[in-house]
């Protein structure tokens, strides 16, 4: 049976590792990426992926750019999206609702509360 | 209090206040980071500091229309191991040195995070710069480039059996409006240390 794949976008090694390991623990594929670029270069390339998890501030690119670059490309998000980051910006959270983020989460990042909303999420698709 | 000299300041009570807020917030970013290690702050004077502080340094600028911080982690390599093992629950000796350099440059970023979001809640716009390591030598670059209208602090976070230096440099250019915000700042950080609100997916 195919695994669900998930993309992850953090510059941080330890957060990729972190989310990483839990959700290749919880039976999903995990296509890594470590910067807005690299993350926008995974999107076009992996359709198939059910959820991204990014963070918002990275080099390169960062969070909010990405998504509005991939929408402009593709027309709309291929997936549900969630924020993974430090921000709590109520301006942010609004431009990333507008691009189609879903979820907004604080770091550090809870592993049972994030395989949660993602069976949550994928469970509605 | 801190250490810091504020009387050289135009408002001594609101640059005070200003260290003290960023050093509790680091104590208390630090317990959450770290997954619930019981961590302490230890007064730490600048008299007795050296142009490096420890073997590397983390550290993010956050600057706006009213001034500026800068926050700095003066770390060793045993340190970060210890804490990055707690904090990613992974056996220490699974950790390599850069996952575990990396978890002190990203509380740079959790603290940055935390600090913009205190003032943008209060519609003061704050930039932030990414999160960076150096080697701790650099501490004598900063000192020599920190703006001369800064005033600097430092303290120890301490789990109880290793620590690290923390310091940071604050240029306050509008004391009247962080003493305007003063105990909606207070209130935000007292409520952030009684929420573990921390990776709580909020459906927007």
């Amino acid at each position: 049976m195919n695994k669900k794949k998930i993309i992850i976008v953090d510059d941080s090694e330890s957060v990729r590792m972190f989310v990483f390991e839990t959700l290749d623990n919880a039976g999903y594929e995990v296509i890594v990426a470590e910067n807005g670029q690299d993350g926008m270069n995974k999107i076009l390339q992996t359709k198939d992926a059910v959820l991204m998890i990014t963070d918002y501030n990275m080099p390169k690119m960062d969070g909010i750019v990405m998504l509005r670059n991939v929408k402009e490309k593709l027309g709309k998000l291929p997936f549900p999206v969630f924020m993974l980051t430090t921000e709590t910006s109520e301006r942010l959270k609004a431009m990333g609702k507008e691009l189609g983020v879903i979820g907004w989460i604080n770091k550090p990042c809870n592993p049972v509360k994030l395989l949660a909303a993602i069976v949550k999420v994928l469970a509605k698709k | 209090m801190t250490n810091v000299n504020t009387l050289t300041h135009k408002d001594p009570e609101t640059i005070s206040f200003l260290h003290n807020f960023v050093r509790d917030c680091s104590m208390k970013q630090l317990e959450k980071y770290s997954r619930d290690l019981k961590i302490s702050i230890k007064e730490c004077t600048l008299e007795t500091t050296l142009d490096s502080y420890a073997d590397e340094i983390s550290l993010i600028l956050l600057w706006s229309g009213i001034g500026s911080i800068t926050f700095k982690v003066h770390f060793s390599l045993p340190v970060c191991m210890k804490w990055a093992s707690h904090g990613l629950k992974k056996d220490k000796n699974s950790i390599s040195t850069s996952t575990a350099q990396d978890f002190m440059r990203e509380f740079c970023n959790v603290m940055g995070g935390f600090l913009r979001g205190c003032f943008e809640k209060h519609n003061i716009l704050i930039g932030m710069s990414l999160p960076f390591l150096a080697p701790g030598h650099d501490e004598a670059i900063f000192r020599k480039l920190r703006d001369p209208r800064s005033q600097s602090s430092l303290w120890k976070l301490s789990d109880g059996e290793v620590e690290v230096i923390c310091s940071t440099d604050i240029c306050l250019l509008e004391p009247d409006l962080v003493k305007a915000i003063r105990p909606e700042l207070e209130k935000q950080l007292s409520e952030a240390a009684s929420n573990n609100d921390s990776g709580e997916v909020n459906f927007i």
